[in-house]
């Protein structure tokens, strides 16, 4: 009569195999899933620094001086006013505002000169002095 | 004659082959994965600190500080980045005007992924 089930060697030879291939896959990827956590934070951190520096820039480019710097707020002589909030986890630009994900931040603001003023950036681990000016960008 | 239940040398072969396959495509997207997240935190980083050298070197001058007397030390002490981050300094001339421009790029492993570039004109 013909056998139909496994027999116990072929069952211990799969499992083997299988535990051999997954052990494998885990000891040569490590990191890999962790990676992929990490990307997807990576990835809103730096959409929204880069969105803020846009907004940022955007802002500086339409005006010609700082009127004052006062209690994390920059205000700028055509009304328009950055404010930074939440521990430089936030900014609002003339009302809008832009939240910075990750351990992304914006903080720290400093006046420098009458068309300068001086921020921290942390961007990936990395604390940053940014220096900004008024006016278009290499006026 | 009895039967027999073994592979054959070519599903043997066929199954080493696909599974070394799938093996090394697993690698090449783990590698390009890194790649790609560092060159992602890369740019964003280079946005901000162009930014910033372009308008430190535009307050040099300003106060009266020559082209020349600009330099890649300044510059990188300046924004307070990490060591892996190289600046180069250049000065050039087009039509009568100096431009400094400064290259910027992070050499983690002495091939820098991309170099980004700024220009700041004298007045």
């Amino acid at each position: 009569m013909r056998r139909k089930a496994f027999t116990l060697i072929e069952l211990m030879i799969v499992i083997a195999i299988i535990s051999i291939a997954t052990s494998g896959f885990f000891i040569g990827f490590p990191h890999l899933f962790e990676d992929i956590d990490r990307y997807q934070t990576m990835v809103e951190e730096n959409r929204s620094l880069t969105l803020a520096y846009g907004k940022i820039r955007n802002c500086l480019k339409k005006c010609k001086r700082i009127e004052r710097v006062e209690a994390g707020r920059v205000l700028l002589d055509n009304d328009c006013v950055i404010a930074i909030e939440n521990f430089g986890q936030q900014l609002r630009i003339n009302g809008r505002v832009i939240k910075l994900n990750g351990r992304a931040s914006i903080s720290e603001i400093e006046h420098v000169s009458d068309t300068m003023f001086m921020t921290r950036v942390m961007t990936g681990g990395e604390n940053l002095r940014i220096l900004w000016k008024t006016g278009v960008a290499n006026e | 004659m009895k039967r027999r239940h073994g592979f054959t040398l070519v599903e043997i072969c066929l199954t080493i082959t696909l599974a070394s396959m799938l093996m090394t495509s697993l690698f090449v997207l783990s590698r390009n994965h890194r790649n790609m997240m560092r060159r992602l935190q890369n740019n964003t980083s280079a946005l901000y600190m162009l930014e910033s050298m372009r308008n430190f070197a535009r307050f040099q001058i300003d106060r009266g500080v020559s082209l020349t007397a600009v330099t890649s030390n300044e510059l990188l002490q300046f924004v307070e980045c990490t060591s892996e981050w190289h600046v180069l300094v250049k000065i050039t001339e087009e039509k009568g005007v100096e431009k400094l421009v400064i290259s910027l790029a992070r050499l983690d492993s002495n091939n820098p992924d991309c170099v980004y570039k700024t220009e700041v004109t004298s007045r």
